[in-house]
């Protein structure tokens, strides 16, 4: 049920003879528009309707409801609950209701991420730094004892990792064969690992074997023979001439 | 009771697609007051065929090695930090 816009009230001048009807038909028609009007701000017939703006003078409107249809004023807790934080969370977020998480603060050195796939069109690899340098031992019965020192490890912000030693005895190659052996550090530990099973040193071997969050250190060439000592290198080893291994591939 | 040395294996493990045995070890050095004092951690391996061909496949030789091997270093650090902690606070001349 809906009642029209209240329309103001008609002044009614009354005189002495408007009373002399024993009904006061005049007197009470006009009683009966005042009390309906009252019933009308009281809402009893309807949502109550104004002929103009509410000016509360700074007070609340307090106990509404939830909003049902789009012109429909909203209380502070249907805002929060539909268009707050925690509301529009899932729409923005890829990691859950806590906004603004899956984004990134310019140079905040806490903030890391684990996965540099967005950084695939960038076309050179930060620059890191180690250390350590590659030293063998005799060959005997078909092997050869190779270890890398330890050493720090510098990434690109400054940081410094520091790492143990590492010592393997490796078997040498089959004729005209040469292996490749990787050293490397993964983010978080102290320990080098080795990836074996490369029979040459190429862009796509490096980059299964610094995969995201793990470095090269050092890499070993080993010949039928024994250790490639030009070739082979970690961070601390001098230039060496004569080596296959373009400077750019150099660790 | 003369300084006793034992080799302490952190971890242990091969990897499940080459067949690479690591071990991270160090090592404990027992002073004749019962005292220990523990080396620097260092890791080791080797491969499954170097294992075959050098060792005849007796692990037990290798983990020797590593032992004798890491002894070595640890003796020579000790003789070194104890020459450099003699260092403290003098001075030495550069011969010019």
């Amino acid at each position: 049920m809906s009642t029209a816009a209240i329309g103001p009230l008609q002044q009614v001048i009354f005189r002495k003879s408007d009373f002399d009807d024993e009904s006061l038909s005049l007197f009470n028609q006009q009683f009966s528009n005042v009390v309906n009007q009252l019933n009308n701000l009281l809402g009893v017939n309807g949502p109550v309707k104004f002929a103009n703006h509410v000016d509360l003078g700074g007070n609340r409107i307090m106990n509404v409801g939830p909003a049902e249809s789009p012109t429909d004023a909203v209380s502070q807790y249907f805002g929060n609950n539909n268009y707050g934080a925690a509301a529009i969370a899932p729409q923005l977020e890829a990691l859950g209701k806590s906004i603004m998480q899956s984004y990134r603060r310019l140079s905040d050195p806490n903030q890391r991420e684990r996965f540099s796939s967005f950084l695939n069109q960038v076309l050179n690899t930060a620059p890191t730094a180690n250390t350590s340098t590659i030293s063998f031992g005799g060959v005997s019965g078909g092997t050869i004892p190779v270890t890398v020192s330890a050493g720090f490890h510098q990434r690109v912000d400054g940081s410094v990792a520091v790492y143990s030693s590492r010592t393997d005895i490796l078997t040498l190659p089959g004729i005209g064969i040469a292996n490749f052996y990787y050293y490397t550090i993964s983010h978080g530990q102290n320990t080098l690992n080795i990836t074996t099973g490369y029979t040459a040193d190429t862009q796509s071997n490096r980059v299964n074997a610094s995969y995201d969050g793990t470095t090269i250190i050092a890499m070993a060439v080993l010949t039928p023979s024994g250790a490639d000592t030009v070739n082979s290198a970690a961070g601390g080893t001098p230039a060496q001439a004569g080596a296959v291994v373009q400077t750019l591939h150099r660790i | 009771m003369p300084t006793r040395y034992a080799m302490h294996v952190n971890t242990a493990g091969t990897n499940g697609t080459t067949g690479h045995h690591t071990i991270s070890v160090y090592i404990r050095e027992t002073m004749d007051d019962g005292t220990t004092l523990d080396g620097v951690v260092e890791t080791f391996g080797i491969d499954s065929t170097a294992m075959e061909s050098l060792y005849g496949g007796d692990i037990g030789k290798w983990r020797d090695w590593v032992a004798e091997e890491l002894l070595t270093r640890h003796k020579r650090r000790r003789l070194a930090h104890a020459e450099i902690s003699q260092w403290m606070g003098k001075e030495f001349e550069i011969p010019s």
